[in-house]
């Protein structure tokens, strides 16, 4: 399944669950009002939601996000059958000027197999850096090329032939990132394994939006659940977010940044941003606002001299790590260590420091370790770090083969064994009312 | 009998008030008409010296002048000191305290309690003498009075009165109480009663006290125990910080904080009295809420034994959650006292141990670790306390809480040693008992009763303290000598280790240079340890602090938040070195450091007694953790 005008129920589903805020259909009660509002009104209706200031723990880390379209991608429209394909969605300029509000360092563009925004007059920004792209649909799923002026055309329909396109993206500088692969609305990822590509989205559009309670949707847990499956395998990813914003709108639901990914990238130059991502320096928060959350571990010694993306050596049945969380007072905190959750704790203060010890499986290719926040619910995901990587040589590991399920629930169907979300109780209820109090 | 200035008299028109009328807003009334009564339920206590000082309390109602009159025996008082002064809640009811200051080591004194024209009995009491050939302290806790009228409380019946005269007839030097003294659980009366119904032992036997839970009163923390009892101990003072580099005015400036927001919360809950506790001893202390908070413990030299009275409840939310709404506290303000009482216990025991005179040091305080029963078991405080009774070589440990009578085997850390600190539990005062397991299920314990009401002997001269337990009904249950052994700790006479399960051959002892550090501050730890044969060995130090140098190496975490610190293949270690506190502190908080372990036969074991719980300050980041407790008590109001 791939996205096309011919494809309604998307947009039916996103609306029916509350992801196309009514607010869209309600400028001027016209559609042609709404299209034609004006980026001053958005920076009005954004004057509140303007970011808050980072925490000098968290100089460098850049935030932004890698998954918006404009209306450069044939299914930003408003009808339900998509009569009027490249009409209800921002222009170039608006989207770049939407992210700048947010107090972004850094947008992708990632329209449907185009970088035509990249020639439109108003791709360019002072505020932040545009990083070139776009989403690629390939036979079995969708994926983020990024680091690129130009689309990469060829066969995608086995492994092989997605890992040579790959290749030549690699060699020109650019990177690959495993789009919404739980998806029930688009297209999930069904290659046995990343194939090459070099990051996962864990986090598409809202957190909860999950097939089994909401209809469609796309199933970050079950996402998160295949990506703790190939980093058990041997792989090392960076764990990114993308709004896939496609329609007009600034919420806090499917404007850009919601999630926000951060990424560590000093200078905050486009290469830069795609070198960290590249290097899994990430983690993605609710939205620009955050909460902030990184991980820095030690096997011995005093310093903590691995961070987020890193691999290092194993010594011993334990390695140190520190989780540094902003913004997330009463939040848990979690480390998640070979998949499973091994230790928790409340965030209690504005600038929290954790500091812990975590107990390493020794019969393993490569441990690897990353931290959650959460509510106080502990169901409703805030932040999500990429991991820590450690062997016993501190070499990268042949990855095993992966096995996990590629199925997306329908509506009403149980939780599966291995349904990350099922360590907690959650309730959609209940993650409705963490998303309407924030 | 009532309106009759008789003291009695008006104990007794008290006692026959219908309970209702007992209640703080009846009370008022009730005392009015006594406004001519004398000095009520005289008691005495060692105050800063035991040599030269001893303190004097009574109740009784407002006073033009009030104050004790005293001198040698015959000599018509030709001393007087004025009283102190604090309203029991509720009441037009005053609690008084006075010095008897400059007075003959060991020499009896005559002494009255003077309220304006009207004076108690005369009685006599000595101070204690600057040397004996041996000396004599009782010991019980949990005892209670005969009172039928209390709503909080239980009655024991004549059990208390039998235990009283009990220790009476054994003639001490000078009585310890344990805590859980009068049961008032907050009822004026009933403290009255108390002291009025023992006034002959107390006002002529030193009655030295810790506060136990009963001495709370629900939501107005432990007035009357500190007005009643408290400001007739000596004080403590507050101890030493690491390196004393922490200046007097920063602690102070805590302690403030602490006492403002426990007073906030107290005030932000409950109604609060005006009269606020005029407590001269500890100054900041006194909050306005007519509550004080710190400083419950002080230590008395007599003879050669220090005796060292602690305060084993830390948790001033205790005092306030007992209230009609539920809130939550903030853990810290806990963490805070129990730090500073640790600060001062260890400066004590390290300027006894190094001290010639002393020969034996024994603690006692309520609650405690160490019980073979299910009842409130503190074993929490063998790392926070039971580390630094291991590090001074202390002899005796005496706590209460659990009504029964236990006597444990030498212990150091959390074994059972050839020698060691040996723990008594006697809350076999009166008010009641609870079960004790049996001892095959604690092979550290000895001897213990849940069957009789008793106190303990301690018959103390340089050569031992011969320790007994004896009944009100005649019986002697237990009977034993502390000793020192030829490594100069202590142990109990013939006690062997093979007659209880022994660990392996390992022993040790680690030192710190302090128990409470501030943020960011260097320690000192120095470790002993000493294997059969020759082992590898490591420490254990929390991941939150740094190894800075000295004789290990830092190298490797393990579970429960631990680093290890390695030190090679030894027979005896004996190494120091040095570590650093976490510097980014946003709450005080309590680390655990070590067990020291050897690797034996492939296997990481635990050498005994070598753990131990020290504090950081968040002093610098004091102003947030502030803001959070305000907020804490802004709830708990609203």
């Amino acid at each position: 399944m791939t996205d096309s005008t011919a494809d309604p129920s998307r947009r039916d589903v996103l609306r029916a669950s509350g992801a196309v805020p009514l607010g869209a259909f309600a400028v001027d009660g016209t559609l042609a009002g709404a299209t034609e509002r004006a980026v001053d009104e958005l920076e009005a209706a954004l004057a509140d939601v303007s970011p808050a200031p980072r925490p000098a723990s968290f100089d460098g880390w850049r935030p932004g996000d890698l998954h918006c379209h404009t209306v450069n991608s044939h299914d930003v429209c408003a009808d339900p059958t998509c009569e009027e394909p490249w009409t209800y969605g921002f222009t170039t300029a608006e989207q770049v000027r939407n992210a700048e509000l947010k107090g972004f360092d850094y947008l992708a563009i990632s329209d449907h197999n185009t970088v035509a925004a990249q020639s439109d007059s108003g791709y360019e920004s002072s505020e932040l850096a545009l990083v070139g792209g776009y989403e690629h649909s390939l036979a079995n799923g969708h994926a983020g090329i990024f680091g690129v002026d130009s689309v990469y055309e060829g066969p995608t329909d086995t492994d092989g032939a997605l890992a040579s396109l790959l290749g030549r993206v690699h060699a020109d500088g650019g990177l690959g990132v495993i789009n919404h692969p739980r998806t029930s609305i688009s297209s999930v990822w069904e290659y046995g394994g990343p194939v090459g590509l070099d990051a996962v989205e864990v986090w598409s559009i809202a957190w909860y939006l999950r097939s089994d309670r909401t209809g469609l949707g796309s199933n970050n847990h079950l996402a998160l659940e295949m990506y703790d499956a190939y980093l058990d395998a041997g792989h090392r990813l960076a764990a990114v977010g993308g709004s896939d914003s496609h329609w007009r709108i600034t919420d806090p639901v499917g404007g850009v940044g919601t999630p926000t990914t951060w990424v560590y990238a000093p200078s905050g130059e486009a290469t830069d941003v795609v070198d960290g991502i590249r290097s899994g320096r990430t983690f993605v928060s609710w939205d620009w606002n955050g909460p902030l959350v990184k991980i820095e571990a030690r096997t011995t010694g005093r310093q903590y001299d691995l961070a987020v993306g890193d691999l290092g050596r194993r010594f011993g049945e334990h390695a140190a790590v520190r989780t540094i969380v902003s913004g997330a007072s009463g939040h848990r905190v979690r480390l998640i260590v070979d998949g499973i959750l091994a230790a928790e704790t409340v965030v209690t203060t504005p600038e929290f420091v954790w500091e812990t010890t975590v107990e390493l499986e020794g019969d393993r290719p490569q441990n690897w370790f990353r931290a959650e926040v959460l509510y106080e619910d502990g169901a409703t995901m805030r932040a999500i770090t990429s991991p820590v990587y450690l062997t016993d040589d501190g070499r990268p590991v042949d990855p095993e083969p992966v096995d996990t399920p590629v199925d997306v629930p329908e509506f009403g169907e149980e939780a599966r064994p291995g349904d990350t979300d099922s360590r907690c109780t959650c309730h959609p209820d209940g993650l409705r009312r963490a998303f309407y109090d924030r | 009998m009532v309106g009759t200035p008789n003291r009695r008299g008006v104990i007794k028109a008290a006692a026959a008030m219908p309970v209702a009328s007992l209640f703080p807003k009846s009370i008022g009334s009730v005392r009015a008409e006594h406004t001519d009564s004398g000095p009520v339920g005289v008691h005495v206590a060692y105050g800063e010296n035991p040599q030269t000082t001893l303190n004097v309390g009574w109740t009784g109602p407002d006073a033009g002048s009030a104050y004790v009159e005293y001198g040698p025996a015959g000599s018509e008082f030709p001393f007087r000191s004025s009283a102190d002064v604090t309203s029991i809640p509720g009441r037009h009811w005053f609690a008084y305290d006075a010095k008897m200051n400059d007075l003959d080591p060991g020499r009896p004194v005559e002494y009255r309690a003077v309220l304006d024209d009207r004076r108690s009995e005369t009685f006599t009491v000595s101070s204690a003498p600057t040397a004996t050939d041996g000396f004599r302290v009782t010991v019980h806790a949990d005892h209670g009075v005969e009172e039928d009228r209390n709503p909080f409380s239980r009655n024991p019946g004549d059990n208390a009165r039998r235990n009283v005269q009990l220790v009476d007839a054994l003639d001490p030097d000078f009585h310890i109480c344990n805590g859980d003294i009068s049961y008032a659980d907050g009822l004026p009366e009933t403290w009255d009663r108390y002291f009025d119904r023992f006034e002959d032992f107390l006002a002529e036997t030193p009655f030295m006290t810790t506060a136990g839970n009963h001495e709370l009163e629900v939501s107005f923390g432990l007035q009357q125990y500190d007005a009643r009892l408290n400001a007739l101990m000596p004080s403590g003072g507050l101890g030493s910080l690491v390196g004393e580099t922490v200046p007097d005015q920063e602690v102070e400036e805590v302690l403030a904080a602490i006492e403002r927001l426990v007073g906030e919360l107290v005030g932000q809950k409950l109604e609060v009295r005006t009269n606020a506790l005029s407590d001269s001893r500890t100054g900041v202390l006194v909050p306005s809420g007519g509550y004080s908070l710190l400083e419950r413990w002080y230590d008395v030299r007599f003879d050669n034994a220090l005796f060292v009275g602690l305060h084993s409840d830390f948790d001033p939310c205790q005092l306030v959650a007992a209230g009609p709404q539920d809130f939550s506290c903030p853990e810290e303000l806990s963490t805070l006292i129990q730090a500073f009482q640790t600060a001062y216990l260890e400066r004590t025991l390290q300027r006894a141990d190094a001290d010639p005179r002393i020969n034996w040091m024994v603690p006692y305080f309520h609650h405690g670790p160490w019980q073979a029963s299910n009842h409130d078991s503190r074993d929490g405080l063998k790392a926070v306390w039971g580390s630094l009774f291991d590090a001074y070589n202390v002899d005796l440990v005496l706590l209460g809480h659990n009504h029964c009578y236990q006597r444990t085997t030498p212990t150091t850390g959390n074994e059972i040693t050839a020698t060691g600190v040996t723990w008594v539990t006697n809350g076999n005062g009166g008010i009641s008992h609870y079960g004790v397991d049996e001892a095959d299920e604690h092979p550290w314990l000895l001897v213990s009763d849940d069957d009789h009401y008793g106190a303990t002997v301690l018959d103390i001269d340089d050569g031992s303290i011969d320790v007994r337990y004896e009944t009100t009904d005649g019986k002697t249950l237990d009977e034993f000598s502390i000793i020192k052994a030829e490594n100069g700790r202590p142990t109990q006479r013939g006690f062997e280790l093979d007659e209880v399960a022994t660990p392996v051959g390992l022993s040790g002892r680690r030192e710190h240079d302090a128990s409470v550090y501030t943020a960011g501050s260097a320690s000192r730890i120095d470790l002993e340890a000493t294997a059969e044969e020759p082992a590898r060995f490591r420490d254990s130090i929390p991941v939150q602090w740094s190894y800075l140098a000295g004789d290990g190496e830092a190298g490797g975490f393990g579970p429960e938040d631990t680093q290890f610190v390695r030190f090679g293949r030894h027979r005896n270690l004996e190494s120091t070195y040095f570590v650093e506190a976490p510097e980014s502190l946003e709450q005080s908080r309590a680390y655990e450091f070590g067990p020291i372990e050897a690797l034996v036969d492939g296997e990481w074991t635990t050498v005994p007694g070598t753990t131990r719980t020290v504090f950081v300050l968040a002093l610098d980041t004091y102003s947030p953790a502030a803001d959070r407790i305000s907020s804490f008590a802004r709830e708990a109001g609203s």
